[in-house]
């Protein structure tokens, strides 16, 4: 198992760094949207587009989001409830890289291409998920290329942000 | 990778509950679904008449959807954007069944038409085999063979002449009837040559027939089959179409959701992959193969024009031959048997090119339908349908058969298209249950 520590670095990579988290409470699915980073900077009108493109999925605790090396097609946000980001370890036993709660995200990078996922994700409590569909988003970028730009724009920071946070890491360890 | 207990620590009664639950819900699903699919079944087999209606609906609506999704481009409203391609669609339903209408030939033609076929045919027939004259006793081909052929063609006369009612109508529009000009002398004494030889040949067999309908038709049943009926049969099974057509263009993925919606959590990401996959190789296909249907027809309206058919002809040879042609092979086959049956009784050819003659038409035919299939094979399926999907040609015959066999014409138009979504479905589907180390 990784050390606390190890943890709370690898977390740098899979949490939300943008996370505006408060707890216990209920919304929304276009709130949850809202507070997602990647939606950020899209409009009331273009949010309720998005919310319209959404699938709700439902976990029980010991489910798993996505598996480890399948091809990613969907991006994952929390809406309630918790899920461990997870890779095999040497033994039977697994890794837990990082820890996603409500309203933040996880498989982003699904949005892009389909190659294979660097971790699963398992809900360790009862999940409700909002799955975002990497062609949904293609469809966006062609029918409503404002809205497409905003998100992928959005993404590209994102993604940017956990280079530089991985990147910091690497030269920390390195020190 | 191992699924642990959890970080409640659940007991092992709570993970024997859970196991159960699952248990309990594959059941169900198990069950829901032979039931679905049972009553699916179940309402094919009893809408069967709507099938071709509702699926010409959804067929024209696929087509749409990439015009929808411009439109949206363009800043035309998602609501706009439907009322526009629904006005079009009207108009152009109105205006294609306008044009067909025109082109097909009315009652006095179809008269005429068959009287004409069956002349020629017959005389064509006897030239070849060397009796024409009275007193000819025919070439080697009719000694050895004439007894057979002459059988034959005594079976194709029967289905070509006239009965008692169609000689009476035929004698109606040769003086002028429904306000349509009379026929032509020539043509009249094709009917009577015609007539002569079979009048005595059909007189009882036409009068036992016409009992026999006498007997089964009772009098009131004669309003059922007035053209007005079958018209307000036709609309109103044919009143699906637009209906289908305008609520899949307003659905704005929420039939994709709800199955969706339905599949595991597991096979959740598989399931919008397949979907999309599926949804993706279905729409080329029918672009594609809508494309090479009209590329075929317009090319056989154009070359018979050429060759010296009449417009009208030409353009109906070449609507057949085109819808025929989402079969293969059949739109060759269906232009062929049209433009010979044509080219046997063509009389006066115009063509554009002096060396093309009412006696080699069906040579001209021939070289047409073979310029087609030429086209066909090494322009429109590579550059129009590209990659679209393949069938075997032992699944095409068996489809179209079995298709006919079971839902009619419907079944014989759609069979080919069915194969393809369901080759696709399955294809794809274990392709990504393979890539998601599901199987």
């Amino acid at each position: 198992m990784a050390t606390i520590k190890e943890k709370k670095q690898i977390n740098a990579f899979w949490g939300n760094v943008f996370s505006r988290f408060k707890a216990g409470k209920k919304i929304p699915n276009i709130e949850v949207l809202k507070l997602c980073p990647i939606f950020q900077h899209l409009s009331a009108r273009e949010l309720k587009k998005v919310a319209g493109l959404i699938y709700e999925r439902k976990y029980h605790a010991g489910e798993y989001l996505f598996e480890m090396d399948q091809p990613g097609t969907a991006m994952f946000i929390i809406k309630s409830g918790l899920v461990k980001v997870v890779v095999p370890g040497h033994t039977s036993q697994e890794i837990e890289l990082a820890t996603i709660k409500p309203e933040d995200f996880l498989g982003e990078l699904a949005l892009l291409d389909d190659t294979p996922r660097s971790a699963s994700a398992k809900a360790t409590e009862k999940t409700e998920a909002l799955a975002f569909f990497r062609e949904d988003l293609n469809e966006l970028v062609e029918t409503h290329p404002a809205i497409g730009s905003k998100i992928l724009k959005d993404l590209s920071i994102i993604i940017g942000q956990r280079l530089k946070a991985v990147n910091e890491q690497i030269y920390s360890k390195g020190d | 990778m191992t699924h642990g207990t959890g970080p409640h620590g659940r007991g092992n009664s709570d993970i024997h509950q859970t196991d159960k639950r699952k248990q309990t819900r594959r059941i169900v699903f198990i069950i829901t679904a032979i039931l679905a699919v049972l009553t699916l079944l179940f309402f094919i087999w009893s809408l069967r008449p709507i099938i071709l209606p509702a699926i010409v609906g959804m067929f024209v609506a696929y087509l749409c959807f990439p015009v929808l999704k411009l439109f949206t481009k363009i800043g035309i409203p998602r609501a706009a954007g439907i009322l526009l391609l629904f006005g079009t669609f009207f108009i152009v339903v109105m205006v294609v069944a306008n044009l067909v209408g025109a082109i097909l030939p009315n009652e006095k033609e179809q008269l005429v038409l068959r009287t004409r076929f069956q002349y020629k045919l017959n005389e064509r027939y006897h030239a070849f085999m060397g009796i024409s004259k009275q007193g000819d006793t025919g070439n080697i081909v009719y000694k050895y063979l004439g007894d057979d052929l002459d059988h034959f063609m005594g079976s194709i006369n029967a289905a070509l002449s006239l009965n008692r009612e169609e000689r009476m109508l035929f004698m109606k529009y040769r003086i002028g009837y429904n306000h349509l000009a009379p026929i032509k002398d020539k043509y009249y004494e094709y009917f009577l040559k015609n007539t002569h030889s079979v009048v005595d040949r059909e007189q009882p067999t036409e009068s036992a027939k016409n009992d026999g309908e006498n007997k089964t038709t009772p009098a009131g049943e004669d309003n059922e089959t007035s053209p007005l009926a079958a018209i307000m049969a036709a609309f109103k099974l044919w009143i699906i179409m637009p209906l289908v057509f305008l609520f899949l263009l307003i659905d704005d993925g929420e039939i994709k959701r709800f199955f969706v919606a339905l599949v595991p959590n597991r096979y959740f990401e598989v399931s919008l992959a397949v979907f999309d996959k599926v949804n993706k190789a279905i729409g080329n296909y029918l672009r594609g193969i809508l494309m090479e249907c009209s590329l075929v027809g317009l090319s056989y309206a154009i070359l018979l024009s050429i060759f010296g058919f009449e417009i009208k002809m030409a353009v109906m040879i070449g609507l057949f031959a085109g819808i025929a042609n989402a079969i293969p092979l059949m739109g060759a086959g269906i232009a062929l048997a049209c433009g010979a049956s044509y080219a046997l009784i063509a009389e006066n050819v115009n063509s554009v090119l002096p060396f093309i003659t009412a006696d080699n038409l069906i040579l001209a035919v021939l070289v047409c339908v073979i310029i087609v299939m030429a086209m066909d094979n090494v322009i429109f399926q590579p550059f129009v349908v590209g990659g679209a999907v393949q069938i075997h040609p032992l699944a095409v015959f068996l489809g179209i058969i079995g298709g006919s066999m079971l839902f009619g014409f419907a079944g014989l138009i759609l069979a080919i298209p069915t194969i393809v979504v369901v080759k696709e479905f399955i294809a794809t589907l274990f392709t990504e249950l393979k890539d998601y180390y599901i199987i």
